[in-house]
């Protein structure tokens, strides 16, 4: 067990700067997940963790020790490949045992320990097959297996669960947190994929090009994010445009296309300020008597509606007619499915509402 | 088209039978014109071959032996001595003339079974198999399918099965005059495979020691510079096919084949010329201090060696390269990230995974360098003899076909089999390489 501390590390190919000056220390058996869109600088930061590459600046410290100049065979990490990388060649029994294979542990004893760990991620007496034998999920676990045969203090884990489909992808995700409660050594995880990280996660750095954008645990980053891409990359949100209108204890009243709207200002907003109102479609409820001079709701004409099973997406007339406003609401049964064309009112809780600075949001 | 093949081998297995027969000796009525033919061994081919059509051209005296020709002049002929053959039926009959040996008829009898047994089974096991064949033609056309099995079987014919048949059936038979072909000393014999083994008859040694020692010789070559193109290879390949990509890769490529696009003949000239008393390499060497005098690099074989490993380098690249691109690069870094050393990823991952490719490029490499020729001739020291000279000298300054023929089937035979057990020890499949 060790704790992974990146000390200011910066990672350039030439002139693209893939990780920007990213700071922060990933604590002694935590689960710890890299989320962001592909493209962000997540692998290449495992890829550092792991020793494939070497930080431009900056430097990875693992258990305290640096780990500049020692390379993927020497460190006590264990990465496990986003197409797994099993040896095709061989039986599940020898993919588990390679690494103690490779470190001169006799056969026996080899047998011994893949058998143990084939217990672990419960495919007991399946050593003899061929990896084409098995299943995806078998597989996944088999790639897990043959990563903690050599006892690496750090797990890394580069979105192995992206090739499974749903309804395996799901089940795994509590498998391997199961498995690191058990074994109880360092996870990183990264992923694209929101859900794999608040559901597994005990701490969650949101990444976006290249730039850590937010740290911490899922409702942290779900409640309250700092930032208007965390806002909008993690789960459903509804983003409002406009100027800061009033500052007042603790909120701020942004002037938007449906008048002014009012939410929790953490970021220090002030008056004549850029800024984004991130409401969630859980926070909205459909309200008879809205009013447009009302800091907590408005109402607008419906342009067109998307069905999409748990949320319902609705397109709201905006000042830009070419572009309408596309929100979000949580298919329950008080949102009756509106005609084209309504008049359509929505109430919202201003302390599940946040300002935030104009900034990059994420792609649709 | 399957129909055509059948009888087509069985015509052709008569027609290897024909000589055989006591044809009461054809050329006879027109001896004056025999003398004057040139007496080397190739004029002997094209008595036997039924359908050679450029025959005519060369010697007219020779159609008469053809099972067509022989109706017409058997009447002419004045006292035909032994077994009379009615004119009228062509159809060969077996009877060996003074004891020779009849099994070389039965073994080309026999293959020519197989096949067209071969041929009735898949015809008569597969209906799919002619459903398939008519789908061939409606797809492609009956032109352009005529066309594609026309040379198809065309190049398996005539390229592959019968000149590889026609040198066996040669190695069978006696060194004659081309008069004495068809006659009755034209009889199948074993004598040339004998000569390989024991050397003249009543020569006094055991065995043909020199022959022997020099086909031995050049197997253990062969092997001996496989490995050494497998050893110079292996990394080269592997560094092309993982490390670098685009542009580096490109121009890895154009230098590999760059040099290749000169004559065979005259790179082994150029190593020549390096390894020469006052070449490159001497010259090098003694400028470096290292050498006092020039030494014999040709001599001592340096030369041929270096030449042999360079002539076939890319029948080794090439496959090893696809072999070893193949593999997820993911695979190394993952036995890399398992604390695996280089030397055990080589051995562990990326060799298992190439080794229908190593296979493949190590077969061909053996293969043509034991059959090379230009290599040893230019470049081979004063003692050293490779076992295709030997066969070169047969049939060019020898002047004897059929002793050549034996040779060369037996340095095939010896090469396949060997192939075939190295195959079996390391595991590998006919159908890995050729997919290679």
């Amino acid at each position: 067990m060790s704790s992974v501390e990146l000390d200011h590390i910066t990672i350039r190919f030439g002139d693209f700067v893939a990780v920007d000056n990213c700071d922060l220390t990933i604590n002694s058996g935590e689960f710890f997940s890299f989320l962001g869109p592909s493209g962000c600088g997540k692998t290449t930061i495992l890829r550092a963790v792991s020793g494939f590459s070497e930080p431009t600046e900056g430097s990875v410290r693992i258990g305290g020790r640096d780990m500049r100049g020692i390379g993927p065979n020497k460190r006590p990490t264990a990465l496990i490949f986003q197409n797994l990388a099993l040896f095709p060649l061989m039986s599940v029994a020898d993919n588990i045992a390679f690494g103690l294979e490779v470190s001169g542990v006799n056969f026996k004893e080899r047998r011994r320990r893949a058998d143990e760990l084939l217990e672990l991620i419960a495919l007991p007496r399946q050593g003899d097959k061929m990896v084409s034998e098995l299943s995806g999920g078998q597989r996944q676990r088999v790639a897990i297996a043959r990563a903690l045969a050599v006892e690496p203090e750090v797990l890394l884990l580069d979105e192995p669960l992206s090739a499974l489909d749903l309804k395996l992808r799901q089940h795994m995700r509590s498998e391997l947190r199961a498995i690191q409660q058990r074994v109880g050594i360092t996870f990183i995880y990264i992923t694209h994929d929101q859900g794999e990280a608040l559901t597994m996660s005990d701490r969650i750095a949101v990444m976006s090009d290249g730039i850590v954008q937010q740290v911490g645990n899922g409702a942290d980053i779900y409640n309250n994010p700092s930032t208007s891409f965390v806002a909008s990359f993690v789960g459903e949100n509804n983003a409002f445009q406009g100027k800061v209108i009033r500052s007042e204890d603790g909120y701020a009243v942004i002037e938007t296309s449906f008048g002014p709207l009012r939410g929790i200002n953490k970021r220090g907003l002030s008056e004549g300020d850029d800024a984004y109102l991130f409401i969630r479609p859980e926070a909205l409820r459909p309200f008879e008597g809205a009013d447009a001079s009302d800091d907590t709701s408005f109402q607008s004409e419906i342009l067109k509606e998307e069905f999409e099973g748990s949320f319902l997406h609705v397109f709201l007339r905006s000042d830009n007619e070419l572009k309408p406003v596309k929100m979000a609401l949580i298919n329950d049964a008080s949102i009756a499915r509106h005609a084209i064309g309504q008049n359509f009112g929505m109430k919202f809780d201003p302390n599940f509402a946040v300002a935030l600075p104009v900034g990059e949001l994420a792609d649709e | 088209m399957n129909e055509l093949t059948g009888p087509e081998i069985t015509m052709m297995a008569q027609a290897q039978i024909t000589p055989s027969l006591p044809t009461p000796s054809a050329p006879a009525p027109e001896t004056p014109t025999a003398p004057s033919a040139p007496s080397n061994g190739s004029f002997s081919i094209t008595p036997s071959l039924p359908g050679s059509a450029p025959t005519p051209q060369i010697n007219p005296s020779i159609t008469p032996q053809l099972p067509g020709g022989a109706p017409s002049i058997s009447p002419s002929l004045p006292g035909s001595t032994g077994t009379t053959v009615q004119p009228s039926n062509p159809a060969p009959e077996p009877t060996p003339a003074d004891g020779g040996i009849g099994f070389a008829e039965v073994f080309i009898a026999i293959v020519a079974a197989l096949l067209v047994a071969l041929f009735m089974q898949r015809k008569a096991g597969k209906l799919s198999a002619n459903l398939s064949a008519m789908q061939f033609v409606q797809r492609n056309g009956l032109a352009i399918s005529a066309y594609l099995l026309t040379f198809t079987i065309g190049w398996i014919v005539f390229m592959i099965i019968l000149p590889q048949l026609y040198m066996f059936d040669f190695s069978f038979r006696h060194n004659l005059l081309p008069m004495e072909i068809g006659g009755p000393k034209d009889v199948y014999t074993l004598k040339n495979y004998k000569y390989l083994m024991f050397g003249r008859e009543g020569g006094g040694e055991m065995l043909n020691w020199l022959h022997l020692a020099v086909f031995f010789k050049t197997i253990i070559a062969s092997v001996i510079v496989t490995i050494i193109n497998f050893l110079l290879c292996y990394p080269l390949a592997f560094f092309m096919a993982q490390m670098v990509k685009g542009r580096g890769q490109r121009l890895l490529f154009l230098c590999l084949l760059l040099p290749f696009w000169v004559n065979e003949i005259l790179r082994a000239f150029a190593f020549k010329l390096i390894f020469a008393e006052l070449g490159l390499v001497n010259a090098f060497l003694i400028g470096l201090g290292i050498l006092d005098q020039p030494y014999d690099f040709l001599g001592a074989n340096v030369a041929l060696y270096t030449g042999l490993t360079y002539a076939y380098i890319l029948l080794m690249i090439f496959p090893l390269y696809n072999a070893i691109e193949s593999l997820d690069h993911n695979q190394i870094e993952a036995a890399r990230d398992m604390g695996a050393s280089w030397l055990k990823i080589h051995l562990r991952i990326v060799m298992p995974h190439a080794k229908p490719g190593i296979a493949s490029g190590c077969t061909m490499v053996f293969m043509l360098t034991a059959g090379a020729l230009a290599a040893p001739n230019i470049l081979g020291g004063p003692s050293s003899l490779w076992f295709t000279q030997i066969i070169y000298q047969w049939y060019n300054t020898g002047g004897n076909w059929p002793q050549g023929s034996a040779y060369a089937f037996v340095l095939l035979l010896s090469c396949i089999i060997f192939v075939r057990i190295m195959m079996r020890v390391f595991k590998v499949g006919l159908g890995d390489i050729a997919k290679r």
